[in-house]
């Protein structure tokens, strides 16, 4: 309760800190509305040219496309501290962080409360809003099933950053290769997952459990049967996966605390 | 103009850059992967269509892996050290020098577009027309060039592609002067080049009505035109004819730079210290 407490206190600095720069605040948001549209945009002129997606419509896409970017801005709200793990590492603030006499996890997620990322939220939200309103999914099952999915798939995101912030440890730096599961799962999980080949989708659903989080709660929001043939109801169970990797992914990083060497700087 | 002093700029920063051998082999990594996940999302876009597209699906798997081979051809954002000069008005520092603003940076331009490339591009063209058939994913690789004359013809609409790069990215960084924070110019600049290089999707998959409207803009003279050359979409006079048009955009946004940088440089103001 008591860290509850202080995790709030520290989110509150950040943005206190932030609304100090209004316009720079306003300014990168816009920016970011304006990259991950123009990124919508290039989707969109392949469905003006192709008509369809196999067997998937826009509105279909966009659900998937909405969940998937709606959980990854939310996670990269709290998790610049991971993002600049390398930088931590190297200056030694990451000595100070040890420090203190508490979680270095919470430390690091109360880091920065990144506000810019408001505008991939935005952006997120309305073409997820635009494909549940075009598919005419029932609001009762949206008021369900969403908060549950966002939630799974925000936590897999989550860890995966988690996860990525432990090579620094090895490394010095957060390696740029790590950013296939994070970017590239955000963008491979933009689309159904079974538009891929076999052994993708076998990655991003044994190794990194994106397709329990986004695919089959997704194909739920669209209201679209399994080409891959799974049952309609499992979408229900799988954003589980989320919290349980954010567990394992903490557990990966507190084992991962013991091998770090300060750089002495 | 003492071009021995420009040359040094160049190869200075070329050096520089081919410092970044693992950051480039991390990237090639990166890329390779994005590379694989536009090729699939296409060839699941080619599935569902029977009518005829400007690109044949093996012509867009191709250009895939040529737009990751040179994905650093293409200014993504502004030159931080520039950048920085020109915001913190240390930019009188560089003025002080017996040397000209505009050819200076130009030289560091074409080192930042190249030598970054050449890291990247040898291995990941390996790996699209070797690797890939060699673990049996012919359909997800790069195909040959159209003809040997197309191979000369690319190569060359590559070199006048680098410099509408760097004369773009002159262009983009010299706003500056009169913005300062640049946050929003950054922002947009790469925006645009993102969506209309060609880099996200291949710009011949544009709808029909907004080719007009690319062909009138600079950005897909970076690479999009040196690729059409490789698949044998423009070839002989045709391609040339673009080459020509190329360099003409290498002149205009020269000139606009220079332009730029020169009432730019008349009202930098100091703030002493």
């Amino acid at each position: 309760m008591r860290s509850l407490r202080l995790y709030r206190r520290l989110i509150g600095v950040s943005v206190r800190g932030q609304l100090q720069y209004r316009l720079s605040v306003f300014m990168r948001s816009a920016g970011a509305l304006l990259i991950t549209g123009g990124e919508f945009l290039a989707i969109w002129a392949l469905f003006a040219r192709f008509g369809s997606l196999g067997e998937w419509s826009l509105a279909e896409v966009s659900i998937f496309y909405g969940l998937t970017n709606l959980s990854f801005g939310l996670s990269k709200l709290i998790t610049t501290g991971f993002d600049h793990m390398g930088e931590l590492v190297r200056s030694g603030t990451f000595d100070r962080i040890l420090l203190r006499p508490r979680s270095t996890v919470l430390q690091l997620l109360g880091y920065e409360f990144t506000l810019r990322q408001t505008g991939r939220l935005v952006q997120a939200a309305i073409v997820l809003s635009y494909g549940l309103v075009t598919t005419g999914t029932e609001a009762m099952t949206v008021a369900l099933i969403l908060p549950w999915a966002v939630a799974g798939a925000t936590s897999l995101f989550i860890a995966l950053q988690i996860l990525q912030a432990c090579l620094a440890f090895r490394t010095i730096e957060a390696l740029e290769i790590a950013n296939v599961f994070t970017f590239g799962g955000a963008s491979a999980a933009s689309y159904p997952l079974a538009i891929f080949d076999r052994w993708f989708r076998r990655l991003f659903t044994l190794i990194v459990p994106l397709g329990a989080v986004s695919y089959y709660p997704a194909l739920i929001l669209c209201g679209a049967r399994d080409p891959l043939g799974s049952p309609h109801w499992i979408g229900w169970l799988t954003p589980a996966a989320g919290p349980l990797f954010l567990v394992v992914a903490v557990l990966a990083w507190k084992r991962a605390l013991r091998w770090y060497a300060s750089t002495g700087s | 103009m003492n071009l021995r002093a420009y040359v040094a700029f160049f190869s200075a920063r070329f050096r520089a850059q081919l410092q970044y051998r693992t950051a480039a082999l991390a990237g090639i990594g990166t890329q390779v992967f994005f590379g694989l996940i536009n090729v699939m999302v296409l060839s699941a876009f080619y599935a569902s269509t029977r009518g005829e597209q400007p690109l044949s699906l093996s012509e867009a798997v191709s250009y895939v892996w040529l737009a990751q081979a040179l994905l650093l051809v293409v200014p993504f954002r502004l030159d931080r050290e520039i950048a920085t000069l020109i915001t913190t008005g240390n930019v009188v520092y560089e003025l002080v020098r017996p040397v000209q603003l505009l050819p200076a940076w130009f030289a560091r331009g074409i080192a930042d577009r190249t030598a970054p490339v050449l890291l990247r591009a040898l291995p990941q063209l390996l790996f699209s027309t070797v690797v890939l058939r060699a673990v049996g994913w012919q359909q997800m690789a790069l195909e040959g060039p159209a003809s040997p004359e197309a191979v000369m013809l690319c190569l060359v609409s590559v070199l006048a592609g680098v410099l509408v790069s760097v004369a773009l990215g002159l262009v983009a960084n010299a706003t500056l002067f009169w913005t300062i924070s640049g946050a929003g110019t950054t922002l947009l600049f790469s925006t645009v080049i993102w969506v209309l290089s060609g880099i996200t999707i291949p710009l011949p998959l544009f709808p029909d009505w907004f080719q007009p409207v690319l062909r009138l803009l600079p950005f897909r003279a970076m690479i999009d035109v040196p690729f059409q050359i490789y698949l044998g979409k423009l070839t002989g006079l045709d391609a040339l004819v673009e080459i020509g048009v190329q360099l003409l955009w290498v002149v205009l946004l020269t000139a606009s730079a220079a332009g730029a940088i020169n009432r730019g440089v008349r009202r930098v103001e100091l703030q002493g210290g």
